[in-house]
């Protein structure tokens, strides 16, 4: 900018009090955009991102609405149609879903005249039932860990954090031994403690879980702790879980929200772990691990069973990947790349 | 240094004496006891607990674990061969499960420096956005899947490899799960490598470098190479034993006798010995290679000050 002094001109109504005209400062060539926009406009220009969005908003969907598009339950057994490969009548022609395996047609063999759009298991389960309800069971698990994880996290790392002193210092000794097990050890030690079940794998997974964005809100915090408007507060009177709360925590909450999402796709992969372990949700109910781990024996004999709900599971957690990484660019643009 | 090496060391001990005492506690929880076969009667039951020291309270039983531990006696298998030394059941295992681990850890840094490398000089082009994608796969998706794809396609359809680990064909019955395990490494130390290459090439000292007249070789292998690689360093020791513990998924698809598969098959009959004994040696083996990552990169970074950044 070249402006000398010459060049500002005053006009007559430059030193008039400003009264209601609250928008004497309004810029024309940038015009403000609300943070909340500005984070929109930025995810938007993702298109990885955007669509992982829109894969995963179908996928929930059709874990809701699915089960309930045919007549079969996931729990029903036909064993006279055991083993059945996809059929749907409709897309006979493109060569898959037509009911053949090695060329022939088992629907005409053993005398089934209905559709099972994805096939049957070896005990004639519907496997389209199954593999909605088994998502549905596993993205539950999984949101309800990151949820829970999440608010563990914040309330550690705030504490051990903004405290200091002994408490953080014997808050950190917990999350070094916490830390020190492998995860996946802990888990299952943790399944086996209190009986396979989807309480027990969501509590697994609370666990360990919650110590990575403990760090992260304990580092941030004490960094905002020493900044001015955080010493404002103190010196105004605020209270301590007013600073916490309404000071620091409002200025983590991007990272935090990344993080979580982040941890998404770790959650469906340990529950898939433990189903292969042995130590998954109990029979009859579904969930892609369980899925996966059954759909396992039969994999060099009929594929279908194995092949779908692992499509389904890289599918989700690749999208849930690529949309962690487009919301951490877009809330917090100077993170990018790192 | 030295104090703060010992200091450190001393530390570790602590942390893994207080995982020990987890651990036990957590199995003192398991429900059900090793030995609750339909077969056997009350006092049946009470006979062996008495033989195995399973009548004492809990606090005495976690002592005489750690003296004769660090004598190095880890207990008995109650259940998968009975009254064998835990410490010789692991000793047979942990071999195939640590060359596993080392071979497809080396496997994945090997192609994941390379892949990265070849992205940051190719920069923005197909290659780039060709490593970038190949990065997402392997960071996203788990090993098993992987592991399950390549049994599948190269070792069913194609019977090209075998897809059953067996003692006959060391080298080519490995080759399958070596390759799966080895894809989540690579992605992430070709996302790694990428992203520090990126940086120290854009620097201004790489500038200047060049405006001196340097050839391109020595700018890229003496200034670059070096300051780019130093961190993929750190990720290396943690993966390595998540790799190891992580593999038991991989180890039941290809049939592999490992360290995983003992402790799922532990697991499945409450061998609490070895169950304990194999976690202990997991949660050692990442604490030891944390102590042996923060150390070195003290060495080889001498701009991180191990020592908490007191010197001025």
């Amino acid at each position: 900018m070249n402006t000398t002094q010459e060049d500002i001109v005053f006009l007559p109504n430059d030193f008039d009090p400003l009264g209601d005209r609250q928008d004497i400062n309004a810029d024309k060539t940038f015009a403000d955009i609300s943070m909340t926009h500005d984070i929109i406009k930025r995810f938007c220009r993702n298109k990885g991102a955007i669509i992982s969005l829109a894969v995963i908003l179908i996928i929930a969907v059709m874990s809701i609405i699915g089960p309930g598009m045919n007549q079969y339950s996931y729990s029903e057994m036909k064993t006279s149609f055991a083993s059945l490969p996809p059929k749907v009548s409709a897309l006979s022609g493109i060569g898959a879903f037509d009911g053949t395996e090695n060329g022939k047609d088992m629907y005409a063999l053993k005398g089934c005249d209905t559709d099972f759009w994805f096939g049957t298991d070896p005990l004639g389960r519907d496997l389209w039932t199954r593999l909605w309800t088994g998502t549905r069971v596993s993205l539950m698990i999984a949101l309800i860990a990151a949820v829970g994880n999440m608010f563990i996290g914040i309330i550690y790392g705030l504490v051990s954090g903004y405290i200091g002193g002994k408490v953080d210092i014997v808050m950190q000794r917990i999350i070094e031994i916490l830390n020190g097990i492998p995860s996946l050890v802990v888990m299952t030690l943790m399944v086996m403690v209190m009986r396979p079940g989807v309480g027990a794998i969501v509590v697994a997974l609370l666990t360990t879980g919650w110590i990575g964005t403990a760090r992260m809100v304990r580092g941030q915090t004490m960094k905002i702790r020493e900044e001015e408007f955080v010493q404002a507060s103190q010196t105004l009177g605020a209270s301590t879980f007013r600073i916490l709360f309404k000071d620091a925590l409002p200025n983590i909450m991007s990272q935090i929200i990344t993080m979580a999402m982040f941890s998404i796709p770790g959650a469906i992969f340990a529950e898939s772990f433990l189903a292969f372990v042995g130590l998954g949700i109990p029979q009859p109910q579904p969930s892609l691990g369980i899925l996966i781990s059954e759909g396992y024996k039969s994999l060099t004999i009929h594929p279908h069973m194995l092949v779908i709900p692992v499509l389904v599971l890289s599918v989700l957690m690749l999208s849930f990947n690529l949309l962690a990484d487009g919301l951490r660019d877009a809330l917090d643009p100077k993170q990018k790349d790192q | 240094m030295w104090k703060y090496i010992a200091k450190r060391i001393l530390i570790a001990l602590g942390t893994l004496f207080f995982i020990l005492f987890v651990l036990f506690i957590l199995l003192s929880f398991m429900p059900g006891s090793p030995f609750n076969q339909l077969t056997l009667t009350a006092e049946q039951i009470a006979v062996l607990e008495a033989k195995y020291g399973l009548d004492k309270p809990l606090m005495i039983r976690f002592f005489i674990y750690v003296k004769n531990m660090l004598q190095g006696d880890f207990g008995v298998s109650y259940n998968i061969i009975a009254d064998y030394p835990v410490i010789d059941l692991i000793g047979a295992k942990f071999w195939i499960s640590a060359k596993l681990g080392l071979t497809a850890t080396v496997v994945g840094t090997v192609l994941g420096l390379f892949l990265g490398l070849v992205a940051s000089i190719k920069h923005n082009t197909w290659l780039d956005t060709g490593t970038t994608f190949l990065s997402v796969l392997g960071v996203s998706l788990p090993g098993y899947v992987f592991a399950l794809a390549l049994s599948y396609f190269i070792g069913f359809k194609m019977n090209l490899l075998p897809i059953v680990y067996s003692t006959k064909h060391p080298v080519s019955s490995l080759i399958l799960p070596v390759l799966s395990m080895s894809m989540g490494p690579m992605a992430q130390i070709a996302r790694y490598t990428r992203t520090e290459m990126l940086d120290v090439l854009g620097s201004d000292y790489m500038l200047l470098a060049r405006t001196k007249g340097l050839s391109n070789r020595i700018l890229f292998i003496r200034h670059a190479l070096k300051n780019g690689l130093t961190p993929v360093i750190t990720v290396l020791g943690p993966m390595l034993v998540s790799l190891m513990s992580g593999s038991m998924v991989v180890e039941q698809i290809f049939s592999v006798p490992g360290m995983g598969s003992l402790l799922v098959s532990a697991v499945q009959t409450n061998d609490y010995n070895v169950v304990l004994g194999v976690s202990f040696l997991y949660s050692l083996m990442f604490i030891v290679s944390m102590l042996v990552v923060d150390l070195l990169y003290g060495v080889i970074d001498p701009r991180i000050s191990v020592s908490g950044g007191k010197k001025e």
